[in-house]
């Protein structure tokens, strides 16, 4: 115990003691937020547009208006519903939903709601603003658009980012010219099209005979879809992010878990390679049993990996709880069911139990490889086939979101090289109780057989100056024993 | 006579069909210096690790103190390993401290000994630096000093001079001389016979993974027969004159001025006097005539040759 107490100490010190270990500690944070924060960051900062259309008859310049004017509406509804299910916001959000639905303006929906729901709401700006064309031919539009010279707004004076010139011909074809610097920004575009398109029908119907008014409503239609889950109750059956938190959070869980497994597996192989390379594994193998050394490194690179674990899951849970006072819209309600997720011990228990038997299986794998070569390179010609092994269950963390109980995720999950990764990811859709206890006992079982193997591959690498030719020296004196 | 702490005994080890070591028996007795010497090859290193249990033979057994390498036996023991091994990026002194506590050693004594070690040869300075940021010959002393901090009985030395400097090998022989006034039992590698002769009570000489001598220091220099330079003038051969008394007598380079140098080595029984009166008897026209000192360098030489040309094994 003494021998691996020393090894394990000195491997978790060697880690945690360099720059490395912190800035891998950071990083995923870091990422996180940076991953959270940089999308709403470019929303926020990106400037609301101004464009101007020049249409003969102003049909069309009126329908991207009101194309405009119901993208916001519909943006609003969406908060509101969000806000609906904030624990104390539910009273004014009615309010709103009432004063929205009466065609009240954005100020006065603003006024009926709290500080944080109307924070949120002034969030919700219009990204693009119609303006009256300053100018109607294309040539002498085109120094506002170039920027030498400027339209002004309440604000001040602003230079035009887009302008569209909608001609109508005599066969009844609609043509838009749509002249912009940003010749690769598609959105104002496509909204000035699909308005057109929207008021080209409505033309054509009309042409047809049926009223204006009986086309607006068809257009208007559309139907309005509840996601319903059958194991609540019927009177709350609606799925809200509380329900689907969990499947989210298992799929984030599998991949920190396939991330930690693979790098700190690939700890373990480096750090066997320098220790054989350089001649180390020598001064410890008169001091201390294999058995030690092998169970030493392991437990030592465990600690580092629940060591990262815990800063990952310190910095996860306040990112999560802060992120509830931080981000607009609803998105704290959103927070609230992933922190709810990711704090169930359901999901954290079944998470360690399958972080140890992955590491497990993949660590001492790679510790044994490390054994055998004296280079990284002579390393690379035996893991090439294990990292293809270890992509398997990345892609199909993909399908599980998907299909978390398919036939074929329920076949690899018990492949028990697969097992901690996929069964984690698909424990919030219930997969069978058989299941879950069959794939874990497979799962155990190999661990075991791995951890023999790997014993006994160790042992040849480090006391009998194995090489990477260990396996194929080992076929040839199997198939000459059996003849 | 002291019990053994060291004893390969009929070992055999190959490495992909190629004999390393071949029926190998020797022993290392409490309290002595022996020199485990041979070319570079001649399986030193695997003979040490097998003795120490850290490569497994194919046949024959190891002993250290008396049993079969274990652990409670090998923390009485201090290895420096022949390529160095120690973790670069570990500190100095963690390093000694590490390996103490591998033997057995608490945290404060291993500690308070490898402060104390590093003081003595000079490396107190360095005691919280990184081993990769040392020289060569500093990062050897750091592991010499960490093969020896837990007070080892038995201390087996792999190539211990090889990269050191002349001063630093000195620095060394000193140290293992102190190690054995102390009663620590020392085996040492090395195909450098200055230490061996210096040092050693005792040789071992393995030459093909065989051993080809085992014996003392003047008993080695036995095996080489005595010899004698000489110097002849005027074109004189004193093959006639010496008879019986030389076992061969051959020309050492070309003749320069008239004057001949010849390399003699002596029959059994004869020696340089009996040379001397030959010549003189014999008017052999002699301008120089030197009695030339064995050294284990020429043992080694000499025995290995014979060993490669079918010598026999001792």
């Amino acid at each position: 115990m003494r021998h691996t107490y020393l090894i394990a100490r000195r491997e978790y010190l060697s880690y945690v003691a360099t720059p490395g270990f912190w800035i891998s500690l950071a990083m995923v944070p870091v990422f996180m937020l940076l991953g959270i924060a940089v999308p709403l960051l470019m929303e926020s900062a990106t400037p609301t547009r101004y464009f101007a259309i020049v249409d003969a008859d102003g049909r069309y310049e009126r329908a991207i208006a009101s194309k405009l004017e119901r993208d916001q509406t519909e943006q609003i509804n969406a908060l509101l519903k969000g806000l609906a299910r904030v624990p104390g916001q539910e009273d004014s959000t009615k309010r709103a939903v009432k004063a929205l639905e009466a065609g009240q303006s954005l100020d006065e929906i603003e006024a009926l709601m709290d500080a944080q729901a109307r924070t949120a709401l002034g969030a919700i700006k219009s990204d693009y603003v119609l303006v009256a064309p300053p100018a109607s031919t294309q040539e002498a539009l085109r120094p506002y658009l170039l920027g030498d010279a400027e339209i002004t707004i309440p604000a001040g004076p602003i230079s035009l980012y887009a302008a569209a010139f909608i001609r109508r011909t005599n066969d009844g074809r609609v043509t838009i010219d749509y002249w912009s610097t940003a010749i690769t920004a598609g959105r104002l575009k496509n909204i000035i099209r699909r308005a057109v398109r929207e008021q080209m029908r409505t033309d054509a119907f009309a042409s047809a005979g049926l009223e204006t008014e009986i086309v607006r409503t068809i257009n208007a239609m559309e139907p309005t879809l509840s996601s319903l889950s059958p194991e609540k109750d019927s009177a709350e059956a609606e799925v809200t992010a509380r329900d689907t938190a969990p499947f989210f959070a298992a799929v984030v869980f599998a991949f920190i878990l396939w991330s930690v497994v693979f790098s700190v597996a690939n700890m373990l192989l480096t750090s066997t390679i320098e220790e054989k390379s350089g001649k180390v594994l020598d001064s410890l193998l008169c001091s201390a049993p294999v058995r030690a050394l092998l169970s030493g490194k392991l437990l030592g690179v465990a600690a580092v990996s629940f060591t990262l674990l815990a800063g990952w899951a310190v910095a996860g849970v306040l990112a999560t709880a802060l992120g509830g006072h931080f981000i607009p819209s609803g998105g704290g309600g959103k927070a609230a069911a992933m922190l709810g997720a990711v704090m169930d011990p359901g999901l954290i228990f079944p998470f360690f139990g399958y972080f140890i038997f992955g590491y497990l299986m993949f660590g001492s794998i790679f510790l044994a490889l490390g054994s055998l070569c004296e280079t990284l390179q002579e390393a690379q010609t035996l893991m090439s086939p294990l990292i293809f092994i270890l992509m398997v269950p990345m892609m199909a963390l993909m399908f599980v979101m998907r299909d978390p109980n398919s036939p074929i995720l329920g076949v690899i999950s018990w492949i028990p090289l697969f097992t901690p990764y996929i069964m984690l990811a698909r424990l919030p859709a219930d997969p069978p109780l058989y299941e879950i206890i069959g794939t874990t006992l497979v799962m155990i079982l190999t661990t075991m057989v791995v951890l023999w193997a790997a014993g006994r591959v160790f042992h040849a690498g480090a006391m009998h100056q194995a090489g990477v030719d260990y396996f194929s020296k080992l076929l040839k004196w199997r198939r000459a024993n059996r003849q | 006579m002291s019990k053994p702490v060291f004893a390969l005994k009929n070992v055999s080890k190959t490495f992909s069909g190629k004999p390393a070591v071949r029926d190998l028996s020797f022993s290392v007795n409490a309290g002595s210096i022996t020199g485990f010497l041979g070319p570079n090859g001649a399986g030193k290193s695997t003979s040490l690790r097998i003795g120490l249990g850290i490569l497994a033979p194919d046949r024959g057994t190891a002993e250290i103190f008396g049993a079969a390498p274990n652990f409670s036996a090998l923390d009485r023991v201090g290895f420096l390993p022949e390529e160095r091994g120690l973790y670069r990026k570990m500190n100095t002194l963690a390093a000694i401290v590490f390996f103490g506590r591998l033997k057995g050693m608490s945290a404060r004594l291993a500690q308070k000994e490898g402060k104390a070690l590093l003081d003595q040869f000079g490396l107190g300075d360095v005691a919280g630096k990184k081993i990769k940021t040392l020289s060569k010959g500093m990062a050897q002393k750091v592991q010499i000093l960490a093969s020896i901090v837990h007070k080892p009985e038995l201390v087996i030395l792999d190539e211990p001079f090889s990269g050191l400097d002349p001063v630093n090998q000195r620095t060394l022989e000193e140290l293992i001389r102190t190690l054995a006034d102390r009663g620590t039992t020392i085996l040492f590698s090395t195909h450098v016979m200055e230490h061996a002769e210096r040092l050693c009570d005792r040789i071992v000489l393995l030459a093909s993974g065989r051993k080809i001598f085992d014996g003392g220091v003047a008993e080695a220099l036995q095996t080489l027969p005595r010899a004698v330079a000489l110097q002849t003038g005027g074109g004189q051969d004193p093959c006639a004159a010496l008879g019986t008394l030389v076992q061969s007598i051959v020309p050492d380079g070309e003749a320069q001025e008239g004057r001949q140098n010849w390399r003699v080595e002596l029959a059994a029984g004869a020696d340089a006097q009996d040379v001397l009166r030959a010549c003189v008897k014999k008017g052999v026209n002699l301008t120089a005539f030197e009695p030339q000192k064995r050294h284990l360098h020429d043992v080694f030489v000499h025995l290995v040759d014979q060993d490669q040309n079918g010598g026999g094994k001792l």
